[in-house]
């Protein structure tokens, strides 16, 4: 096995997936992921890049233990999520994953703030501590005067912030976004990715499920572009360089007329 | 981009000498772009030799010499500013002969050329993302345009190469022998 | 045409499950509506036809041999208004044992089953021959468990003489052996002679068919007409058919009544779900109906492709349901022909099947069509634009409730089930209502199956001790009642013996039964006042009581043996043997009428677990031959009718509650399919499977609870009101603790369980499925 452990024998890293295939029983087999490995650290901000059918959904299952793979291992935090039960697996996502999904995916019979304390409520984590971290992230998010409002009343901006909220509540190891400005419009679509961005800068973990290549450049710090349930690059970005900004614009003066 | 109409621009609006030309244009441009106060001197010569500007007043301290638009460069500028742009904006022909020429030479990684283009552009749009931060920071509508314009651009160059590692990987390997036949419709 | 069929066969490949449910649900609704037709169409071949086609006798009048003449005899048969008569004919009450069984008959010396009067229809065997043959009624040999070719032993003291079954008949002059006491028998004259004990008198028994028959007063007058012809107390009893024919009809409007009232509810019931499956199709295909009316669908094709789906699937209900009825029908078909002593019909009559299924297939129709409405007048535009999610429209009480209910610290996963319990008001509403009419039923049934067995236990006087003792009068009273008191376990003993009354006023005499002991301890029903406490104070059944208009309070005289006292009403009491035409009294007031008089039965309840089987083993050896000791659990067997009764009602009960089962079911997958979304989402965010099912079943239990806490007392009125009509239509009044009795209060809110155990079964599947649902694919989609 090539899971890498420091002195403490825990992984050096947070995720790590290796040799993992997933394949679609079907009329014939399709292959959606194959010998996929990958190591995530802590901390980073990872975004998982490819067209539809590239397996990145398929990726995020399996890290999410939505999914299982059909070989190879997903470890998660200390957890092979591959070898849990369903319910150890619901555990699992309840204590160490948030989610965030396209559609927000609320429930709408719940107000904003009942929605962002169900994870707590089924993690048995105590009612004033839970109040307390869904007040802090209301906050954070800009969305405290929102609380007592039903998800039916809100943008969907909003509503994606409720679910952000929602996904951090049980202070997750690892936040998954699955395109998580898929349904809304470029502006608010921005300002979330900039609330996950600056989530990000405070420590949390993130794997984004993206086909837009300018948000995953913008806001990700690594880029892992899948085509075909392969991994065909995986770079780690720079810091933006202060460059001129005629070089950015490719404006170059045309020689004598 | 064109030098010569945007001094034309400049003049329709009113008469400026040649470092005033250079400091307004830059100014428009969001000082993305850095003019040379040669090219515009040359430039303005070649515009007054086609009779398109014309010296107005003395000349002032220094040598400076205003200019103002001629009838005639009125309606040059007029003209161009009517005129759709012809070509869209060009593609990377060098990446586009390299990516031939892996493909002839049988033993190139072309996956790997792609992927790493890819990371350039990625870059680059990190890098405009933080421009694009910057540009809001400051307030500047004009430049964040030209920033989307730089974004969708490098967007469409990403989706090219995706195009182009689609296309070329379903093709059957290159074998000079088959040029012939490949050639054919 | 064909795109209607196109796009019913895509529906129902869709919707399968539910395709399905309907088909079982109508199935069940019209197998009982077919049960409930059959039945009343074969209770409607009235008992006057059988009567006439077997030539039934209008009285039958049982003679004391020792006070009247033959010649006597022969001038009642003359009576111009006599148009038939058969006898005279020997009888004699013989009690025969059968295992552990004694049941007396009135065994009656007759040549042949045919003749002008009352003729008997010979269902098994063949007609009596030989000495020591006997036939015997069907309904007395399936009461007692016998059959043709057993053997019974008549307790003739000192004899005992074995007799074969050789025949079984039906008998139009009787009722069934569970209404009717004692049962007749037959045996050839020239064998009669084994069965007469020495020390009993033999009866004389004749037929008579009249010209004026018709009414009570009618009868009355021919018995009178009779009764003058021969000595006073030449008239040991007489048998109405007017009363034989109010027993029948008594069994047959009960069982009429609540089979009929079922199939409506299980139509009902059935047509609550089928309105169910169509609205929430209706709500998940507004997208469909959008794009088929654009696509040139009109209204009325739109609403036809539902109201199609419903009716095909009802089809193939029908189809299932409505043979299944038939042929449950037959048991209870075949009790009832047994009881009116006629062969059971086995013509195939169409009718009862075809009303079911036209019954049924219009209740779908109508079911579906409302709902479905909704989808004809839909614009296309709205229909296409609206989006599947429409549940952000919500009450704000079901929100408030929710978070009062998770303020009292309720699970997460249970507060969210009982939230979506409310989802869908009127859909909750429907569902709810079939758990009513389930939990209803089963309540009903519970009532009526104590009321039945209140009324078999107070059917017979024998049934109302643990140990019933028969004396001969050559054994002491006062030897047996000193051998009675010996015994430990002996905790009170009643003795009693009949004898007939001559009442101021009545031309007939009253069978009277005079008690010794604490005979008000026994719990008779009362209709009206208290049990007699002591000399000249009386109880009357209603018959009586009616028949010499009085009132309690009242005082009436009475003569026998040439003696007269006085007594005073102090009850009225319900007794369904003598058809309420009877006295009971105590033996203190006998005593005036007859010094002498001795008790001939002896009722005996025991101590607290005290083994009666070997107490009456016991008491009998003491004098096996002038002793008859039964024990009472012998004789509490339920007769057949009510057996079948029983068992029709259990059908009904497990019938009502599948389809109460159905509708959760129902409900629940619909809810479910809606809310996939929202259950993927709380897997996704960390519910385990565990608690998606407590979340689902939680939803179906609060319908439970609602359903099964209305469904007692509307089980229970609707016991009430049964109850009322059958003493309606059986021209008696019931006793008030006949219902009271029908339902223990530690038990009834134990039924209201069932609603919740209908709930969970009910709830398991769609429970489980939406436990197990792939979480992937819904969440990505909108």
């Amino acid at each position: 096995m090539s899971h890498l452990t420091d002195q403490h024998g825990h992984s050096t890293y947070l995720i790590e997936l290796s040799n993992v295939n997933k394949t679609y029983n079907g009329s014939t087999d399709q292959v959606a992921l194959s010998d996929i490995t990958l190591k995530i650290p802590a901390g980073q901000f990872t975004a998982i890049m490819g067209a539809s059918g590239s397996g990145k959904s398929t990726l995020l299952n399996l890290i999410a233990g939505l999914d299982r793979p059909t070989k190879g291992e997903v470890w998660v935090d200390g957890i092979r999520v591959n070898a849990l039960g369903e319910a150890a697996l619901a555990r699992y996502r309840r204590k160490r994953l948030g989610f965030v999904f396209q559609f927000f995916n609320l429930l709408n019979q719940l107000s904003v703030l009942d929605n962002i304390l169900l994870p707590a409520q089924l993690a048995g984590l105590q009612s004033k501590v839970a109040h307390q971290r869904a007040r802090q992230l209301l906050d954070q998010l800009g969305i405290t005067d929102k609380a007592r409002v039903y998800p039916g009343q809100l943008s969907g901006g909003q509503r994606q912030r409720v679910a952000i909220a929602r996904a951090l509540i049980n202070q997750p190891s690892v936040l998954l976004a699955d395109e998580p400005t898929g349904a809304l419009d470029s502006r608010s679509g921005d300002a979330v990715m900039e609330l996950l961005a600056q989530i990000n800068e405070k420590g949390q973990t993130i794997v984004l499920v993206t086909h837009d290549a300018r948000l995953a450049a913008a806001y990700a710090t690594r880029i892992i572009s899948l085509r075909d349930g392969r991994i065909v690059d995986d770079s780690i970005l720079q810091a933006p360089q202060h460059q001129a900004p005629s070089d950015l614009l490719h404006l170059h003066s045309e020689e004598a007329v | 981009m064109s030098l010569k109409f945007g001094i034309l621009g400049l003049l329709a609006e009113t008469p400026l000498h040649g470092y005033e030309v250079k400091t307004r244009f830059e100014s428009i441009l969001g000082h993305t772009w850095e003019v040379n106060i040669g090219q515009v001197y040359s430039t303005l010569q070649r515009l007054e030799r086609d009779n398109w500007v014309e010296a107005v007043g003395e000349r002032g301290d220094r040598g400076k010499q205003a200019y103002q638009l001629t009838a005639q460069g009125r309606q040059a500028l007029d003209h161009w500013l009517s005129e759709p742009e012809a070509e869209p904006q060009q593609l990377h022909d060098e990446l586009f002969i390299k990516l031939m020429l892996m493909r002839r030479l049988a033993n190139g990684n072309l996956e790997g050329l792609i992927a790493r283009q890819r990371r350039v552009y990625l870059q680059h749009l990190r890098n405009l993302a933080e421009l694009e931060r910057h540009a809001r920071a400051e307030n500047r509508p004009d430049l964040l345009l030209l920033i989307k314009g730089a974004v969708i651009h490098t967007e469409a160059d990403i989706k090219w190469l995706d195009v182009c590692l689609e296309e070329l990987t379903s093709l059957q390997p290159y074998h000079p022998d088959s040029e012939h036949q490949e050639e054919k419709p | 045409m064909r795109a209607l069929m196109t796009k019913i066969a895509g529906d129902l490949r869709r919707r399968r499950l539910q395709f399905v449910i309907v088909a079982l649900i109508v199935a069940l609704a019209t197998g009982v509506g077919t049960l409930a037709i059959e039945l009343m169409a074969e209770s409607s071949a009235p008992y006057m036809q059988a009567f006439q086609q077997y030539q039934g006798a209008h009285l039958m009048v049982i003679y004391q041999r020792a006070r009247v003449t033959p010649a006597q005899l022969a001038a009642t048969q003359r009576l111009p208004n006599v148009t038939a008569s058969a006898g005279p004919w020997q009888a004699a009450y013989v009690p025969l044992e059968y295992g552990t069984q004694k049941n007396t008959v009135l065994v009656i010396a007759r040549a042949d089953p045919g003749g002008p009067v009352d003729k008997l229809h010979i269902v098994a065997g063949r007609w009596a021959g030989r000495p020591g043959e006997i036939v015997l009624t069907r309904s007395f040999a399936q009461s007692i468990g016998v059959s043709v070719g057993s053997q019974l032993k008549a307790v003739i003291s000192p004899y005992l003489p074995v007799m074969r079954v050789v025949g079984e008949v039906t008998d139009i002059d009787e009722a069934d052996a569970a209404n009717f006491n004692p049962q007749f028998a037959w045996v050839q004259p020239g064998a009669f002679a084994q069965l007469l004990s020495p020390d009993k008198q033999s009866s004389v028994v004749i037929l008579y068919r009249f010209q004026h028959a018709a009414t009570d007063a009618e009868l009355q007058q021919d018995n009178q007409e009779i009764a003058a012809v021969v000595p006073p107390s030449a008239i040991g009893g007489t048998i109405s058919y007017l009363a034989v024919q109010r027993i029948i009809n008594l069994t047959n409007t009960l069982a009429m009544t609540f089979l009929l009232a079922f199939s409506v509810f299980a139509l009902g019931a059935a047509a609550l779900i089928i309105a169910n499956v169509v609205s929430g199709a209706v709500l998940t295909s507004h997208r469909d109906i959008g794009i088929i009316k654009a696509l040139g669908f009109t209204p009325g094709q739109v609403i036809a492709t539902f109201v199609g789906q419903m009716l095909l699937a009802a089809l193939i209900g029908c189809l299932v349901g409505v043979p299944l009825g038939v042929l449950g029908s037959r048991p209870l078909v075949d009790s009832s022909a047994t009881a009116l002593g006629v062969p059971a019909s086995t013509s195939g009559n169409l009718i009862a099947p075809l009303l079911a299924t036209l019954g049924g297939l219009f209740v779908v129709t109508l079911a579906a069509w409302l709902p479905a409405l909704r989808a004809g007048m839909l614009r296309p535009v709205d229909a296409i634009a609206q989006h599947v999610s429409s549940s952000s429209r919500r009450s704000t009480h079901a929100r408030s409730f929710t978070q009062r209910l998770h303020q009292i610290h309720l699970p997460r996963p249970l507060t969210l089930g009982v939230n979506d319990a409310f989802a869908r008001p009127i859909r909750s509403l429907l569902t709810i209502v079939a758990i009513i009419i389930g939990v209803a039923t089963l309540v009903f049934a519970s009532g009526l199956h104590s009321t039945f067995q209140v009324i078999t236990n107070n059917r017979a006087l024998f049934d109302k001790a643990d140990v019933t003792i028969s004396r001969y009068s050559s054994y002491p009273d006062s030897t047996l009642m000193r051998t009675l008191n010996e015994q430990p376990e002996t905790k009170q003993v009643v003795a009693y013996t009949f004898f007939e009354l001559n009442v101021a006023g009545l031309s007939n005499p009253v069978t009277t039964i005079a008690m010794r002991g604490d005979s008000g301890s026994l719990g008779f029903p009362m209709l009206a006042g208290r049990w007699f406490q002591g000399p000249g104070e009386a109880v009357g059944g209603a018959s009586f009581v009616h028949e010499a208009h009085l009132a309690v309070g009242d005082t009436f005289t009475v003569t026998s043996n040439g003696h007269q006292i006085t007594l005073r009403l102090v009850g009225e009491y319900f007794d369904f043997t003598n058809f309420g035409r009877d006295i009971r009294l105590d033996w203190s007031s006998y005593l005036q009428l007859d010094p002498a008089a001795q008790p001939t039965s002896y009722l005996v309840n025991l101590q607290p677990g005290a083994n009666a089987r070997a107490y009456s083993q016991r008491i009998a050896a003491t004098a096996p031959d002038y002793l008859d000791v039964a024990t009472s659990a012998s004789s509490n067997a339920a007769t057949a009718t009510i057996n079948a009764l029983n068992g029709v009602l259990a059908v009904l009960v497990v019938i009502l509650m599948a389809i109460a089962v159905a509708g959760v079911f129902n409900t629940l997958l619909l809810n479910a399919r809606e809310r996939m979304r929202d259950t993927a989402t709380l897997k996704a965010i960390g519910m385990t499977p565990g608690q998606i099912i407590a979340m689902v079943v939680a939803s179906a239990c609060v319908l439970g609870v609602i359903g099964g806490i209305i469904g007692i007392p509307t089980g229970v009125w609707l016991h009430q009101s049964l109850l009322s009509l059958m003493s309606s239509a059986a021209g008696e009044e019931l006793p008030s603790q006949f219902a009271q009795q029908a339902f223990n209060p530690l038990v009834l809110p134990l039924l209201a369980l069932a609603g919740i155990a209908v709930a969970i079964i009910g709830a398991v599947l769609p429970a489980w499925m939406a436990a197990h649902d792939s979480v992937v694919e819904i969440l990505r989609t909108e």
